[in-house]
């Protein structure tokens, strides 16, 4: 299935949820706020989340900065 | 009593020393602490010194002018029973209103003198000189006059915007005293009795946008030092809070009156003139007023030293400038008696500039179209 | 007039209590051991951290686990990077779901070049974010009016500017400031254009609650060294502000010639 990841096309192999783009992608345990299509997704909703073909997703956190 | 009117313990002012009172004048943002200093005996000999200071912060934030404005007694009924107070319940005095034929007659003659800021004065709310009685005279002075005052009961907030609605930008309302004991004392009955009541009604005048009230103390009634320090934590406290209103205060001292109450707590003129002093250097942005009860040697005197706005040619009584007869023997005795015109060639004899006029309506036309 | 009068000198934000006075941000350092090092010496217990999207690689991405090794610290993501009330608010909602804590600061600079905050745009995220339930901590120029609509919608503190940022002027907007703090029931927390630790003492002096440093720390030669400079001239500034300072020489040292007070009556009436 093919999603946008922040911006750039992303072909997840296996994941159809939330929670598997992030395992997919490297990010599962890590201290990351998602956005889908827009809105964002609390960390305990992610499971809940199914994505779907040309879902918008992004991925933030912190980094340093004034 | 309210937390921001306690009096730290610090502050008192008691053992300060005459280099304080040096300290606290050259001071660069005074504050409570530096107000003690200069009220406490320390600092009697350097009022030269203060006065000096007093009247180069005055040039600074009010150039060389004073505002002028004039009272006008609405009605001088009054429930209440205020010891010090020619009008109080139970002073023989005979008790009228104006009708409104009247008081725009008795209006006519003030704009007539020049006169472009009214004062409105009534005693405690009654059934012929109430909430709608003194809201016609706002109406009918806002048509004549470009700031208009109340100087009447504590109100509730709806009834200041009332009041604001119909053209009054301005309340005026003395705590009078500010210790609660004495204040029981000395209002003896009445709704006035009530300090809190009191207390809150400038916050309430400044919720409904009122765009500027007037603080003070009556001179006489208390020790003034203390007095001088709760009007101060009272005025640090309002501005911080409503900080879109202005402030101004008002010094005035026990006057004779019908009821021939004696001070327990007499203020001479040097004591007066320090309060003034002390009060310009801590808060030099704040107009302070000084009306007619003072003698015409002193207003002179202390006409831009501190003070930036004063009245001129005033009447106590109720009415009595010209639309109609006076009838009635005034809220107390008046101890300049000097005409309007006389009184401006004394200011600008002394290099100062007579304003009569205050912006405030031209502004709020301008926001209304 | 401010109350300040605990035992330990601590001050509060948001619901925090905070004994450091000093505010690190955590940008512009050579790699995140050096941050590390430089916000222990500084004994911050505050610091901000900015949000962005994670990049494809994820090189330098192990900042919050540096930051999380030292203990008690509180972490106030920002918004820098939104150019309007919108775009700041988004990201404090997101900083939020990440942090955890209630703390934004919002900082919103449509001008890339010089990093000017827009009030107009601070004025409306702090309105939205004040209502939703942050602690909102905004990046404003040193405007005293602003400051009391500001404190009027909630926010939590001021955080107006010394000078402009990255500048390293110092207090350049002394005077201004010293309105703000006068009018403010609100902590007032000078952010931006420090350079000198004796800056920093000086805006602890006029009565500001707290500094936020980052350039000044992160560009230094020694940051670790520059930071604990800084934390010392914090405390040594706000001693100096609890001690209450010697006015300057008096203004009014002449006297005039003709008396100005002897119309005095001694009469009491
Ligand atoms: S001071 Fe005012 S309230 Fe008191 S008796 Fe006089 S008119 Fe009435």
């Amino acid at each position: 299935m093919k999603v946008i990841l922040n911006g750039e096309p992303f072909e997840t192999t296996r994941a159809d949820s939330v929670t598997g783009l992030l395992e997919e992608t490297g990010f599962g345990g890590r201290e990351v706020a998602v956005v889908l299509n827009g809105e964002m997704i609390p960390a305990g909703a992610r499971g809940a989340y199914r994505l779907s073909e040309g879902d918008h997703v992004e991925l933030f956190r912190f980094v340093a900065g004034g | 009593m309210p937390v921001w009117l306690d009096l730290p313990r610090d502050q008192a002012g008691g053992t300060a020393t005459q280099e304080d009172v040096e300290r606290a004048l050259a001071c660069s943002d005074p504050g409570a602490r530096e107000l003690a200093v200069l009220l406490s005996p320390a600092a009697s000999p350097l009022m030269e010194a203060m006065a000096v200071r007093a009247r180069d912060l005055t040039r600074r934030h009010f150039g060389r002018t004073i505002s002028l404005y004039t009272p006008l007694y609405l009605a001088n009924y009054c429930s209440n029973g205020c010891e010090y107070c020619g009008f109080a319940s139970d002073r023989p005095q005979r008790r009228v209103h104006l009708k409104p034929s009247e008081m725009a007659r008795e209006m006519d003659a003030i704009t007539g003198r020049g006169f472009q800021e009214l004062l409105l004065l009534t005693g405690e709310r009654s059934e012929p000189a109430g909430v709608d009685f003194l809201l016609a005279g706002v109406s009918l002075a806002a048509e004549r006059f470009h700031h208009v005052g109340i100087e009447a009961f504590p109100m509730t907030a709806p009834e200041y915007a009332r009041m604001a609605e119909a053209g009054c930008s301005g309340v005026t309302i003395y705590q009078e005293t500010y210790d609660p004991d004495r204040y029981g004392r000395l209002h003896r009955w009445g709704p006035k009795k009530d300090y809190l009541e009191r207390l809150e009604a400038p916050s309430r005048a400044m919720a409904a946008g009122m765009r500027t009230v007037g603080l003070g103390v009556l001179l006489g009634l208390s020790d003034p030092v203390s007095e001088a320090l709760r009007l101060f934590r009272h005025a640090n406290h309002l501005r911080s809070t409503y900080w879109r209103s202005g402030i101004a205060l008002s010094f005035p001292r026990l006057r004779p009156e019908a009821g021939g109450f004696v001070s327990p707590f007499p203020v001479d003129e040097s004591m007066l003139a320090r309060i003034i002093f002390a009060f310009r250097i801590v808060m030099p942005d704040v107009p302070i007023l000084l009306s007619t009860r003072e003698r015409p040697e002193f207003r002179d005197g202390m006409a831009g030293l501190g003070v930036t706005k004063m009245s001129a040619g005033s009447r106590t009584t109720v009415g009595g400038y010209g639309g109609t007869e006076a009838v009635d023997d005034g809220q107390f005795r008046i101890s300049d008696e000097r005409s309007v015109e006389e009184f401006c060639a004394m200011l600008r004899n002394r290099g100062l500039d007579p304003v009569f006029k205050n912006w405030d309506r031209v502004f709020m036309e301008a926001a209304d179209g | 007039m401010k109350e300040t009068g605990n035992a330990d000198d601590s001050w509060t934000v948001g619901g925090h209590r905070f004994t450091s006075r000093l505010l690190m941000g955590t940008g512009k350092f050579r790699d995140a051991e050096t941050m590390a090092d430089a916000i222990q010496a500084s004994g911050a217990q505050f610091v901000t951290v900015a949000l962005r999207r994670v990049g494809g690689g994820s090189g330098a991405d192990d900042l919050l686990e540096s930051l999380l090794k030292l203990r008690g610290i509180t972490l106030m993501p920002n918004t820098s990077g939104a150019r309007t009330a919108a775009e700041a608010i988004r990201a404090a909602r997101l900083g939020r779901e990440l942090s955890g804590s209630p703390f934004v600061k919002v900082e919103i600079h449509p001008d890339p070049h010089h990093l000017m905050p827009d009030p107009i745009e601070t004025f409306e995220a702090a309105r939205v974010l004040a209502a939703e339930g942050f602690a909102v901590m905004p990046y404003m120029p040193a405007d005293p009016v602003l400051a009391r609509r500001l404190e009027d919608v909630g926010c939590a503190s001021l955080m107006p500017q010394g000078s402009a940022i990255g500048s390293g002027r110092g207090l350049a907007t002394a005077d201004m400031l010293r309105l703000i703090v006068r009018g403010a029931r609100i902590p007032v927390i000078v952010d931006a254009g420090l350079r000198a630790p004796s800056e920093a003492a000086a805006a602890l002096e006029m009565g500001c609650e707290a500094v936020l440093v980052n350039s000044a720390v992160a560009a230094a030669g020694d940051p670790a060294a520059m930071a604990d400079a800084f934390a010392r001239a914090v405390a040594a500034g706000r001693s100096a502000f609890m001690a209450g300072l010697m006015p300057r020489g008096s203004e009014t040292a002449a006297t005039s010639t003709s008396p100005l007070t002897s119309f005095l009556s001694p009469v009491t009436p």
